[in-house]
């Protein structure tokens, strides 16, 4: 039984159809890639498995069960969690509050304790700028909190959504060792990114996805060597 | 063949608000008809800045009092011949709406709801106060346009009042400003970036839509007689905000359907006594509730079904 | 120009009225703030508070203290039940910011009339609980307002404490700086959001039943308290808590001192050419954190 399974999934804003008949999976424990220029319907993807986005049709399901009329909240519950673009931050808040929202739902408050010693572990910045209004971190350190946040859930898979975007490469080697770490945690990841070099560098598996359809999938180093790939996303 | 429908059903609105007084003279009923196309005039003309540009503008008594205040006055004091005093009396409104207007230049949203609240606010405790020229609470005798001739003069000038606003209003929308109300609702930066100079449009919107609602008050008061400070108050706005929205905002038929159906059912709530506004109240909510684009979609589906059965 | 002891006087006053301003702005600005809803039914809980603490007081003898918590918490699943049924419908769906204008509005007039036909238009009036006045150093201040002023500063002194340490008043923080995100860290936004209008209605109603006993009470009494709070929450920032708290007692200050130069039929002209000023300096208010 696949971790994240969806199938036939269609998205529209008001009027607009945005995601066409997008089936694809994860396997539990994978870190497989979604790969696609702006505006191919990356972050509108990300919004329907997550359940923010209403007007949708399909099926998603996650560790078996149906999931697709479900409200946000429950499928954070379910473990099924979401690091947005720019990390979902609080921007008036503090460091340490904004990972304390991370625990908000009731099974993670009780482990916060533990979580946000995991999460200073693989941050040791956050825990000196513990006091710090979010809003005052520097790019990296605010995709570093968005993570940490993210991780407080608990979550058994976690989607990122071009977590290296507009960060310097020695940060973007950060991000990746993270992934590397959450991955051995367990985690399935779910890496969603524009940087196709990154994303296949990360995931075994990947989709291209281009004007809301799924166009090619495949093993990434298949995808690395194909043409189409190469020519318009490698700059080959 | 839509098209042809409307122009004919538009034609019979036109021609029976035109006979109304021969076939129904009854002058109580005369009376509801031209308050109809006075607040018609008003509700219109706010509706160009509140549902076309998303202005918040709660301030629009302000115009129609000061319209009406200054008409008088100038009449009274000044001895001016009333059409010319009327015409006065909205250009007065129209450079208050400078004074009201810019503030809302720079802000946004509620933020101007409050601030051209506080300007209203502000003029009517200014007239109310000011005793020795506007009598305040008092009330300032005003001379009447049509003195004798009844209401039936009275009725085709309102008339052909609400017809001139709407032409204007019309062409207004269809024209490239119309565009630009439009662009600047839906996101003011979009519309900025584009090159669009937002400043010159939104003060134009206020200009015409003060200018017109000042003329509807000059109007309201050559026929009431009577003005008192409360005409520029809370009620009149919340009274303006019921008859658009109920209609359907950011169309040009929904402030008039909405100020011809709330001016009627207001009338016909007379009968239930205390429990009047209890009624008035509890049938907004539910129109919001169930018809929440306005009346204006009720006639779009009428419209709708008609052309499937006339398909058919 | 004027005795020292006057100006300290009307200051006192004013922080005494302020404590009820910001009681009233505070919930105003939070549901503006965190739903973007402006709720122009707002003044009605006032209202309802007013009603609940005279009845609390005359038929059952309660003091003002204990009338007042009788109205927060009756006033507060009142609040509850409001968003639920007419709000949350509407929410969220094309049209709704202005829809949830005109709901309200609806809801005012119907709440108005029925309060009048109900409890009659008679102005009521509480007798004064509390016998007898404080003095210290020639100020004067009467045990009924002391009241008003400890009650209103604990239950500020609560919501402070609400916002920043509890688990759900972060919940509503975090909905006013990002919603997405807060729902993405497992936050019911749709509960949070009945939980905070009723909220906001137990404090309205905890300013009027607070006041009951030293204004009247009647149908439409929550008119002035609302518009007071409008014009409270833009100068204090629009989804600023702390803001409304700063400028509540401000406007309060400033309109009791004003009254010693102009007539009081013109204290709210300066109040509102107040706001006016401060917006023009600073288009977002005090503390501002959101445009609209």
């Amino acid at each position: 039984m696949a971790h994240l399974r969806v199938e036939g999934l269609n998205g529209y804003y008001g009027h607009s159809q945005i995601l066409w008949n997008l089936s694809f999976k994860a396997e539990e424990e994978e870190v497989i890639a979604i790969v696609g220029s702006n505006g191919a319907g990356k972050t509108t993807l990300l919004k329907a498995l997550s359940g923010l986005l209403s007007a949708r049709s399909g099926t998603i399901e996650f560790g078996g069960q149906r999931i697709d009329r479900f409200p946000p909240h429950r499928i954070v519950g379910l473990g099924l969690s979401q690091i947005p673009e720019g990390g979902g931050i609080f921007p008036f808040m503090t460091v340490l509050e904004n990972l304390k929202m991370g625990a908000f739902l009731p099974s993670n408050w009780k482990k916060i304790s533990k979580n946000l010693e995991f999460v200073f572990q693989l941050f040791p910045d956050l825990r000196e700028r513990k006091h710090q209004m979010a809003g005052t971190l520097s790019g990296g350190e605010r995709q570093m909190l968005g993570i940490g946040k993210g991780l407080m859930a608990s979550p058994k898979l976690l989607m990122m959504d071009e977590p290296s975007w507009g960060l310097a490469p020695k940060l973007v080697l950060r991000v990746f060792d993270t992934i590397h770490e959450i991955k051995r945690r367990k985690v399935t990841i779910l890496l969603v990114e524009q940087n196709v070099y990154h994303a296949l560098s990360m995931a075994s598996r990947a989709y291209v996805l281009e004007n809301g359809r799924i166009v090619l999938e495949g093993a990434s180093e298949a995808l690395m060597g194909n043409e189409l790939v190469q020519r318009s996303y490698l700059g080959a | 063949m839509k098209r042809d429908l409307k122009t004919i059903l538009l034609i019979c609105l036109f021609l029976v608000f035109l006979l109304f007084p021969a076939l129904w003279p009854d002058p109580y009923l005369l009376h509801l008809m031209i308050l109809f196309f006075l607040f018609a005039v008003l509700v219109s003309n706010w509706n160009i800045l509140f549902g076309y540009m998303g202005i918040f503008c709660f301030g629009q008594q302000a115009f129609f009092g000061i319209g009406a205040y200054g008409s008088a006055l100038f009449a009274l004091k000044l001895g001016v011949p009333i059409p010319l005093a009327m015409v006065m009396g909205g250009i007065l409104a129209m450079l208050s709406s400078v004074l009201i207007g810019l503030p809302s230049l720079r802000l946004r949203g509620a933020y101007v709801a409050l601030v051209t609240l506080a300007f209203a606010e502000v003029m009517r405790m200014i007239c109310s106060n000011w005793v020795d020229v506007t009598r305040g609470q008092l009330g300032l005798t005003v001379p009447a346009l049509f003195p004798g001739a009844g209401r039936i003069g009275f009725y085709y000038a309102s008339y052909l009042l609400l017809l001139i606003s709407t032409v204007i209003l019309v062409k207004l929308m269809w024209s490239s400003f119309g565009y630009v109300t439009v662009a600047i609702r839906e996101s003011q930066e979009a519309a900025s970036s584009l090159g669009i100079d937002i400043v010159k449009y939104k003060i134009l919107a206020f200009m015409l839509s003060s200018f017109m609602s000042g003329i509807a008050g000059a109007f309201y008061s050559h026929y009431i007689l009577i003005l008192t400070p409360d005409i520029m108050g809370l009620h009149t706005m919340i009274s303006i905000l019921v008859m658009g929205m109920l209609g359907g905002i950011g169309t040009l038929e929904g402030p008039i359907l909405g100020t011809f159906v709330l001016i009627f059912l207001s009338e016909y709530l007379r009968g239930f006594g205390q429990f009047r506004f209890i009624v008035y109240g509890g049938l907004i909510v539910l129109s919001v509730l169930f018809i929440p684009g306005g009346l204006v979609t009720v006639v779009r589906w009428v419209e709708t079904r008609l052309k499937e059965f006339g398909r058919r | 120009m004027f005795d020292l002891d006057v100006l300290i006087q009307q200051v006192v006053y004013g922080l005494v009225i302020g404590s009820s301003y910001v009681l009233m702005a505070a919930g105003f600005s939070l549901i503006w703030g965190m739903m973007g809803v402006l709720n122009l039914a707002h003044g009605e809980f006032y209202m309802l508070g007013a009603y609940v603490a005279y009845y609390a007081s005359s038929l059952l003898g309660f003091n003002p203290i204990i009338s007042s918590l009788a109205a927060i918490l009756a006033i507060f699943f009142f609040g509850v039940l409001f968003e639920r049924s007419l709000l949350s419908p509407i929410y969220g769906k094309p049209g709704w910011e202005t829809n949830t204008v005109l709901v309200t509005v609806g809801a005012s007039i119907f709440l108005q009339n029925v309060a009048l036909v109900v409890f009659g238009e008679k102005y009521k009036g509480l007798p004064q609980y509390f016998e007898g006045d404080l003095e210290i150093w020639k100020i004067v201040l009467s045990y009924d307002r002391l009241v008003v002023f400890s009650v209103g500063c604990f239950l500020i002194a609560f919501l402070w404490y609400f916002m920043k340490y509890t688990r759900v008043g972060m919940a509503m923080r975090a909905i006013s700086q990002n919603r997405d995100g807060a729902s993405l860290a497992g936050v019911n936004v749709r509960r949070i959001f009945y939980v905070a209008f009723g909220l906001s209605a137990a404090f309205a109603a905890a300013a009027g039943a607070l006041l009951a006993p030293i204004f009247f009470v009647y149908p439409t009494v929550g008119t002035g308290p609302l518009l007071m709070a409008f014009a409270i929450v833009i100068f204090g920032g629009l989804g600023s808590v702390k803001g409304a708290i700063y400028a509540g007692f401000l406007v309060g200050v400033f309109e009791s001192l004003i009254v010693l130069i102009v007539s009081s039929a013109w204290k709210d002209v300066f109040v509102f050419i107040l706001v006016i000023i401060i917006l023009t300096a600073r288009p977002r208010g005090l503390f501002g954190i959101r445009e609209e």
